[in-house]
């Protein structure tokens, strides 16, 4: 190979490692026809064959959006999204005649999962996840549905769950976020379109980690996909979500709703790693992801554990909460943000604590570069019935250059004499000392900056699965590139 | 009642001391428009989102007459004090060092208006605030403290506002010329069972280096709404400690608005709220370093009980390429009945990197083991509580700098302890 066509290739590998997500399946698409309407949302509700029930409660949910305006309190700044010029359906062509297995679901969409690293062949791959595939509007494949439902355990996608277990959808859709919940959440609840349906039955430990991979694909289309999970009594799962999306020019709005149920006992670990596209060195395209998460720990003694990475999103506004309405239930949320070149992110929780002698631990570490903006935002309420109720919370901001911005938000309510709150936040830059120490010691600007960078998160990331952890340290430092020296 | 433009022209306009001054009456139209076009805030505003200014509605227009309350004694025992009495100028004081002038408003802006013009209604950040707004258009009266360079009060002066009926508007200037130096005690005080309204401002310019020193001291009466907001700008080198000490008031806030604009000026921005019944306290911070090397601290403690609401909203602003900044925000409050509720929204905003910042707060009843610690030693509950809460409190009464006062905050405190 000739030393120029050598240094090309090396040129092209280190630009495809800033975003190696970034390419477009070429795949005959269904689409419907562009706009928001209410014909749209019964052509929606009739691809997925739905009862009339939920076409109403998508069309009260349209009808309350009409009346919303957009929420303006985050620190984000983005153009007025044109919601009439976006494609609200997209669905491969393939997939019109459901696949009865894996064998018959498309190649191009195998191929498309394998070069993400998401194999779905079922003997090939990480042992133990399940994975239910969602590309565009539909679910493509679930893996180990067989060996999930010998332990009674649901795991499909929910537009089969809405045909094939209907009782359990009906009764906990919207429960946890109403329809008329937030602006987005009430467009979602009008359009949504695919998404994973998890119900784990009474005393069941989920033999395997379940596994949603989100990935928008077709231009000029949104993804609003709805997630609800079920823990009955005594149970337990760890559910992970990962999603990436093509490099483009536009703007693409990702709007999605999860909604977790906890009854006595329960537990759920939820953990995120979000790598949607985040946009090019000067803030063009990237996706726009204004996602609604909220886990109700109904139940006495349950437990929901949020962890999220969030690395990607040209614009992210985000606040996975806890509802903690059981006595002695327990919500954590761990969180690392990390924002570069003109990223903006404005994320945090909120913990809500109703029921006697219940506990949250909060600790959210932002770290912003370039001209980015990263905002904690976060509500800590203890209700008057909170006896005993407990909060720690620890934000940390690391910024890295003199460009970017850093922002704590946090709102603390305490109505319970017995309940007892602690927030601690700090807010500095990235120690020269310890820069100096790495690079003294023979270490790359960049390799230093991802040392420090991935020991200022470990409290977090020590909280993901460990497939997922190797995977987010590695995103932690391409997050950062191009941001020292 | 509503406040317009024209009924503003009408009604008080001409009344107000230096009406016949073009730019005092520019200024007070412009501040009555400003105020007409929000009218009071709602909660939907952010900065208003803990507490409700609905039960002042009425009031807020409400006339005073001018009867004399009882005139309690000088706090200080040098008697070095200014009386005001529903926001008019009652007692002066004539015995001032050189290069010190401290003057009544009213007679200001009728003899010397010239000594404010400058500076009168000029701070940015009072300029949308309604509140200061309406202030501006209906003050007739407050204190005017002006330090040439280089002037230094030994002592603190004592600034009583004595309050009783209908809506007062103390309007009060600190002018502090480079290298001066000088502690006032703004002491707000009411009359027993008499509902009133209070919306003071205070406005401090700062020269290089200056050392201003401002305490409150707030005991209005049980039915009282006290609102004053402070707002200054510091350069360089300038030094600004406030501390409020909230006592009184069925509804009280407190407003800082401090803007660090010159090389190595420092804030200090302190207070304690004791609260009962079903009082409520918004402290309300906006520390805004404006250039590199300035540094803030603030701590702020309260003790809530019945049914009491307390507030404290910190934000903490650096501004981009502000480098070299230090700010840190404490906020602590305990407790003592299960129907009080706090609420604390202490906030960064940093648009710089070269900074250290930091907050925290909490919110907890009394230390379980510390009270037992005590009990087991012999001391009844009631006293363990109070040492306690005595403990509590003296860490933040320690950071007042001028001695006579903190013997003053530190008795007062003991008494709200004691009752």
């Amino acid at each position: 190979m000739s030393y120029s066509a050598d240094t090309a290739d090396q040129v092209a590998s280190i630009a495809g490692d800033k975003y190696k997500y970034g390419f477009v399946t070429d795949i005959e698409t269904e689409l419907a026809p562009k706009g928001l309407n209410e014909d749209i949302i019964r052509f929606i509700s009739a691809k997925k064959k739905e009862p009339e029930w939920l076409l109403k409660w998508r069309l009260r949910a349209y009808e309350r959006w009409l009346e919303m305006e957009e929420p303006t309190w985050a620190k984000v700044g983005y153009p007025e999204i044109d919601f009439q010029d976006a494609y609200y359906y997209a669905a491969p062509k393939s997939m019109e005649n459901a696949p009865k297995s894996l064998d018959e679901v498309d190649p191009e969409l195998l191929r498309t999962y394998e070069k993400l690293g998401i194999p779905l062949h079922e003997q090939s791959m990480l042992a133990g996840v399940a994975v239910d595939a969602v590309f565009d509007s539909v679910s493509v494949a679930t893996t180990f549905r067989k060996e999930l439902a010998k332990a009674g355990v649901i795991f499909c996608p929910i537009s089969e769950a809405v045909q094939d277990h209907p009782e359990l959808v009906q009764k906990y859709l919207g429960s946890v976020v109403p329809y008329s919940d937030n602006f987005y959440a009430t467009l979602n609840s009008a359009v949504f379109t695919d998404g994973s349906f998890v119900y784990i039955p009474k005393g069941v430990r989920c033999p395997m980690e379940l596994s949603t991979y989100f990935r928008i694909n077709e231009a000029n289309t949104g993804q609003f996909e709805r997630t609800l999970i079920i823990a009955d009594e005594g149970s337990y799962v760890s559910y992970l979500e990962g999603c990436t999306a093509p490099q483009r020019d536009e703007n693409q709005l990702h709007a999605a709703v999860v909604e977790l149920v906890l009854m006595d006992d329960a537990e759920i670990k939820y953990s995120t790693v979000q790598n949607w596209y985040p946009g090019d060195a000067d803030g063009k395209g990237g996706i726009y992801n204004f996602v609604t998460k909220r886990a109700a720990c109904r139940g006495r003694n349950s437990k929901v554990s949020w962890t999220q990475v969030e690395t990607g999103s040209a614009v992210t506004w985000k606040y996975p909460s806890c509802i903690l309405q059981g006595d002695n239930s327990v919500g954590e949320f761990y969180s690392v943000a990390i924002t570069n070149n003109l990223q903006q992110a404005d994320t945090g929780t909120k913990m809500i604590h109703i029921g006697k002698n219940t506990s949250s631990t909060i600790i959210a570490k932002g770290i912003s570069a370039g001209r980015s903006q990263s905002t904690y935002r976060g509500l800590v309420r203890m209700q008057p019935g909170a006896t005993g109720g407990r909060n720690y919370t620890q934000c940390d901001s690391l910024l890295i250059g003199d460009k970017c911005g850093a922002h704590t938000v946090p709102y603390i309510e305490n109505r319970n004499r017995t309940a007892q709150i602690e927030h601690e936040a700090t807010t500095a830059k990235i120690s020269e000392d310890q820069l100096f120490y790495c690079r003294q010691r023979g270490l790359t600007d960049e390799e230093a900056l991802g040392m420090i960078v991935n020991g200022f998160c470990k409290q977090v990331l020590q909280e993901l699965p460990m497939e997922f952890a190797v995977e987010a340290q590695k995103l932690v430092s391409i997050s950062l590139e191009g941001s020292v020296g | 009642m509503m406040l317009t433009p024209e009924t503003y022209q009408a009604d008080y306009a001409s009344k107000l001391p230096g009406s016949g001054l073009p730019w005092l009456a520019d200024l007070r139209a412009d501040a009555a428009a400003r105020f007409a076009a929000t009218g009071l805030p709602d909660r939907k505003v952010e900065a208003w989102r803990y507490t409700d200014l609905k039960p002042i509605k009425d009031q807020i227009f409400a006339r005073h007459d001018t009867k004399l309350g009882t005139v309690p004694p000088a706090l200080l025992a040098n008697n070095n004090r200014l009386v005001f009495n529903n926001g008019k100028l009652l007692e002066s004081m004539t015995d001032l060092p050189e290069g010190v002038q401290l003057l009544g408003m009213a007679q200001v802006m009728s003899v010397a208006p010239e000594l404010i013009a400058d500076h009168l209604g000029q701070l940015a950040a009072l300029k949308d605030l309604p509140l200061p707004s309406l202030n501006q258009a209906m003050s007739q009266d407050g204190y005017v403290l002006v330090l040439q360079p280089g002037a230094k009060l030994a002592q603190p002066i004592e600034i009583l506002f004595l309050n009783h009926t209908g809506a007062s508007y103390p309007r009060n200037l600190i002018l502090a010329g480079e290298g001066s130096e000088a502690a006032v005690i703004e002491h707000y005080r009411g009359q027993d069972d008499e509902t009133y309204v209070v919306n003071a401002v205070t406005e401090i310019f700062a020269g290089p280096g200056a050392d201003v020193r401002r305490y409150k001291i707030q005991r209005e009466s049980q039915l009282s709404n006290h609102i004053a907001t402070v707002a200054g700008q510091f350069t360089d080198g300038a030094r600004f400690e406030n501390f409020d000490l909230n006592l009184g008031g069925r509804l009280a806030r407190s407003e800082i608005h401090v803007a660090l604009q010159g090389r190595d000026a420092a804030a200090n921005l302190n207070g304690i709220y004791l609260l009962r019944d079903r009082q409520h306290c918004d402290n309300a911070i906006n520390m805004d370093h404006v250039v590199g090397a300035t540094n803030s601290h603030q701590d702020y403690r309260g003790i809530l009980d019945d049914r009491s609401h307390g507030v404290f909203q910190g934000k903490i602003t650096v501004r981009p390429d502000a480098q070299g900044i230090e700010g840190h925000q404490l906020n602590k409050t305990l407790l003592l009945s299960d129907k009080a509720e706090m609420d604390s929204k202490p906030e960064l905003e940093i648009l710089a990197d070269d900074v250290k910042c930091s907050h925290g707060a909490t919110v907890g009843e009394l230390d379980e083991t510390g009270l037992f610690y005590l009990r087991s030693r012999g001391i009844p509950e009631w006293e363990a509580r109070r040492l306690l809460m005595t403990a509590f409190v003296a860490q933040t009464l320690d950071k007042i700098a001028d001695q006579d006062v903190r013997g003053i905050m530190d008795r007062l405190v003991t008494d709200w302890m004691a009752s």
